[in-house]
């Protein structure tokens, strides 16, 4: 699953940092903008079958490719 | 009686911090009065809604028994209800505001139904519907909802807060310590509001504005004059609109809120993006949280556009539409939102094409002191849009 | 650090400032003299600090250097031959202080005239009033909420002690000209005194406060640079023969005059005419037919004046200055109706014992009297400068009879003075 997540967050961000440096900020280094944010929900949605509601999306909560993980698998848990 | 609006004269600041005093030294003891600070709310409330201005408070009334008995309806039996059980519900919440706008075009004149604040109190209360939706507040108290709604500081014009984030700071009361630095930062914004809204706001509003206005107009064509009064006016809305800001974002922190801020140094702002991350914040945030999000979600899952990125240009049509048309249903500002939603898509084509041309295109102090002024001037020219001046000027040119 | 240090620093500022404040606003203290120099500034400022104000047009009334010249807009036309100018240039032993600026009328005077207090007693003044002034509505609302003084009608106020026929009057044309901004405190006093009846003790001390509050910020803002005409004063200065001439100067006026109007042919100053008249002079054509300064409620607020000219035994010049004739024959404003006008307002003024009346109303056709329309420039500034000598050399005891009739509607409506 880890490796599914980062494969979909390179593909919208669109380098390769966030596999390299799980604990990198994708909000304060400009990767993910409103779309981008979009886009990983609906291709997570897809993916895991899970359903995430946009205003579950905090910022602060998903701020790096580690805590998007773990909130998927809070999620799923 | 004459009713008092917020922020508007001495007697109201010198009022605010008698009445707040006994708030504050029970929250420098660690402690909050929720009785008192639910009289100050009534109290204040009777201030702007009483007197002469009764027929707002019964208005003021009317609405929020609707709001209560819409969202705690929703809340009850949201349960496994479908779709058109959450449209109908956005609906509802949305239909007084709407007949408030709409009235003007109708009748000509303003609706009874409507009174100062009400948009800022529809945002709230269509945010709190969706979020029951997304299921993300779970707990609903009518309590909390009405102290939410009718949280006093920000009542009339902002910033818009959030249900979740108010209701932490609503159950928790600040630390002792934590108290007294939202206590100096409090007062700081105050006393700065003072200098946007009362100086600054005034000299630039209330002076200098009335003379390149008659300046522009006596041209009787355009003129530097028209540039001039673009400039100014930009620079008056921003003083004013931020100074009272920060008095709404002030009075939450002497209260012991940490209501969000709203301004950000926006004529700082290297692209549009930037500026709407920086301008009115509050209100932009809620759009692309509500709106922008949400349609761009929707569009993209149903796959509505073949292309992502096209169906993210018609979320950011929509959002800004929305915008203009929530400001007012006149020409000026939907042409404003257009403008603003075509500098936007501008500005997304331009970041995609540097980030494939990257090595070609020159980057250093220069080109960003460049953007800055070029994003400085597209803003302004929106305002003077934004403005409804050029409505006077293209009708005094006959 | 301490909780009691992070307290004190996070409300210490703002108790400081509070203190400075009340320091500044309510201690009673006053921040002594203007200069000389800045009183010299403020003559030719007309700035709305100063006519707003008291302590600095109060001063410069109390000083016997200072000649004060009321009127509008015409003040502002400064050119070689301007009261200011010409007394600068020939030394002469006083100096025009100016008071007045576009769209100051009789009630705005009125105010400022009650607000110098005793520093006016005996004073001499030169009173340019304008017909103009005296339209059908009287001043326009907008133009008297603009030089609307809170410090000023709070002094009227108070020193209204039993509501005679001119406080009656005064407190139903405030009334009448209201504006959202005025404290709704100050409109029940107003209509108190509308009705004859005396402030409220309580009113008085809110008046009180409020001048104590509002003189002290007057009196430190007073302080601060403001807008000087000196500079222009100066240059005109230097297109002035070296001596007094009247015949050399008013062969320069004619001079002057005929360079300054050459782009018409209503011997209008090219700059006014290119900016004002130029684009709409077709529109203009016939357009004043209509107007008519006969009947105005104008009359009783200029009466208002001449009520407080009395009570403070002044000694007064008053001027009537013409319209320009080639400009009135174009726009069809009514040379009978401008003659009845100024027979009108000289009934009330002789008829009350004001016997120095300068009536230039039949000036029109003179070349270069006039700097545009209606303001007075060149040759008309150098008549009024004779005037005025004579005005000056003469020791005169005024003695007025004030009659309440010209409070009346019947004197205001009156078309046949």
């Amino acid at each position: 699953m880890n490796e599914e997540v980062l494969t979909i967050l390179e593909e919208i961000t669109g380098t390769d940092e966030v596999k390299n440096n799980l604990d990198i900020d994708i909000f304060a280094e400009n990767l993910l903008d409103s779309l981008g944010t979009i886009q990983l929900l609906v291709e997570l949605e897809d993916h895991f079958q899970i359903s995430i509601p946009v205003s579950e999306f905090d910022r602060k909560q998903w701020s790096t490719p580690r805590k998007i993980i773990q909130q998927l698998k809070d999620s799923q848990g | 009686m004459k009713s008092l609006s917020p922020y508007e004269t001495p007697y109201y600041f010198i009022l605010l911090i008698i009445l707040l005093l006994p708030l504050i030294l029970r929250l420098l003891e660690g402690k909050r009065s929720m009785w008192y600070q639910n009289l100050l709310t009534f109290f204040f409330l009777i201030l702007s809604f009483g007197g002469n201005n009764k027929s707002q408070g019964i208005a003021l009334i009317f609405y929020i028994v609707w709001q209560i008995a819409l969202v705690s309806t929703f809340f009850w039996f949201n349960q496994k209800r479908g779709q058109l059980f959450f449209y109908s519900a956005v609906l509802l919440a949305i239909l007084p505001l709407i007949i408030v706008k709409v009235t003007p075009l109708v009748t000509g004149g303003i609706s009874f139904i409507g009174f100062l604040g009400i948009s800022y109190l529809t945002f709230k209360s269509v945010q709190v519907v969706m979020e029951i939706h997304d299921g993300v507040i779970k707990e609903y108290k009518i309590s909390y909802f009405l102290q939410f709604l009718l949280f006093f500081p920000t009542i009339s014009s902002g910033p818009i807060d959030r249900y979740r984030r108010f209701v932490g700071d609503l159950e928790n009361v600040p630390e002792r310590f934590e108290y007294v630095g939202l206590l100096g930062k409090g007062i700081q914004m105050i006393f700065l509001g003072f200098l946007y809204k009362f100086i600054l706001g005034y000299l630039l509003g209330k002076q200098l504005l009335p003379f390149v206005a008659s300046a522009a107009l006596a041209e009787r064509g355009f003129s530097i004059n028209l540039l001039f009064y673009m400039y100014v006016y930009s620079m008056y809305l921003f003083f004013d609109f931020a100074g009272y800001s920060l008095f709404a974002v002030g009075t939450s922190y002497l209260m012991g809120y940490a209501t969000p801020v709203n301004f950000n140094k926006p004529f700082l702002s290297v692209n549009i993006k930037d500026f709407w991350n920086r301008w009115h914040m509050s209100l932009s945030f809620w759009f692309r949280d509500y709106v922008y999000m949400r349609l761009v979600f929707t569009l993209i899952k149903k796959k509505i556009f073949k292309s992502r990125v096209t169906a993210s240009y018609a979320g950011y049509l929509g959002l800004f539409l929305l915008m203009g048309a929530w400001h007012g249903l006149t020409w000026y500002y939907l042409v404003y939102g257009l403008y603003h939603a075509g500098l936007i898509i501008l500005t997304d084509r331009w970041t995609r094409f540097k980030r494939k041309h990257q090595a070609k295109i020159p980057s250093s102090r220069w080109t960003k002191f460049l953007a800055v002024g070029l994003t400085f001037h597209a803003v302004c020219l929106s305002f003077l849009i934004f403005s409804g001046f050029l409505d006077t000027f293209f009708k005094s040119l006959h | 650090m301490s909780f009691r240090k992070n307290v004190v620093k996070a409300v210490g500022p703002f108790l400081t400032a509070l203190v400075i404040f009340a320091i500044l606003f309510l201690a009673p203290f006053h921040f002594g003299k203007l200069s000389d120099k800045k009183l010299t500034e403020a003559a030719t400022s007309m700035s709305l600090e100063i006519l707003k104000g008291d302590t600095i047009k109060n001063q410069a009334v109390g000083n016997i250097h200072y000649l004060p010249f009321f009127g509008s807009s015409e003040l502002t036309r400064m050119d070689s031959f301007h009261p200011s100018v010409l007394a600068n240039k020939y030394h002469r032993p006083y100096q025009p202080f100016l008071l007045g600026s576009a769209g100051t009328q009789s009630l705005t005077h009125f105010l400022s005239l009650q607000s110098m207090g005793g520093a006016a007693e005996g004073k001499k003044i030169v009173f340019i009033l304008s017909p103009q002034w005296f339209v059908s509505n009287g001043v326009s609302r907008g133009m008297f909420a603009h030089y609307y003084s809170p410090l000023q009608v709070y002094q009227w106020l108070s020193q209204t002690e039993k509501p005679d026929d001119s406080s009656k009057y005064c407190a139903k044309r405030l009334l009448q000209l209201s504006f959202s901004q005025e404290e709704e405190s100050t409109k029940k006093m107003l209509v108190r005194i509308a009705a004859g009846e005396p402030l409220t003790k309580r009113q008085k001390f809110i008046c009180q406060i409020q001048i104590n509050f509002l003189s002290r910020e007057d009196d430190f803002f007073s302080r601060f640079n403001l807008i000087s005409r000196k500079d222009k004063v100066e240059t005109e200065e230097k297109k002035l023969p070296a001596t007094y001439d009247l015949s050399r100067l008013e062969r320069v006026a004619d001079q002057q005059g005929e360079k300054a109007s050459s782009d018409n042919d209503f011997d209008i100053n090219n700059h006014f005419y290119n900016e004002k008249i130029h684009r709409r002079l077709k529109e203009l054509a016939g357009s004043q037919q209509t107007f008519d300064y006969r009947s105005s409620p104008e009359f009783s607020d200029f009466q208002l004046v001449l009520d407080e000219i009395a009570k403070k035994k002044m000694d007064v010049l008053f001027v009537i200055p013409p319209v320009n004739e080639r400009w009135s024959n174009y726009t069809g404003l009514s040379a009978p109706m401008l003659a009845e006008f100024s027979a009108k307002i000289k009934q009330q003024l002789t008829s009350q014992g004001f016997n120095n009346v300068v009536d230039f109303s039949d000036k029109g056709k003179e070349k270069y009297f006039m700097e545009d329309t209606i303001h007075l420039g060149w040759r008309g500034w150098l008549a009024l400068d004779q005037n005025v000598q004579i005005f000056l050399e003469h020791e005169n005891v005024p003695r007025y009879r004030i009659d309440p009739y010209y409070y009346s509607k019947e004197w205001q409506q009156k078309k046949n003075g």
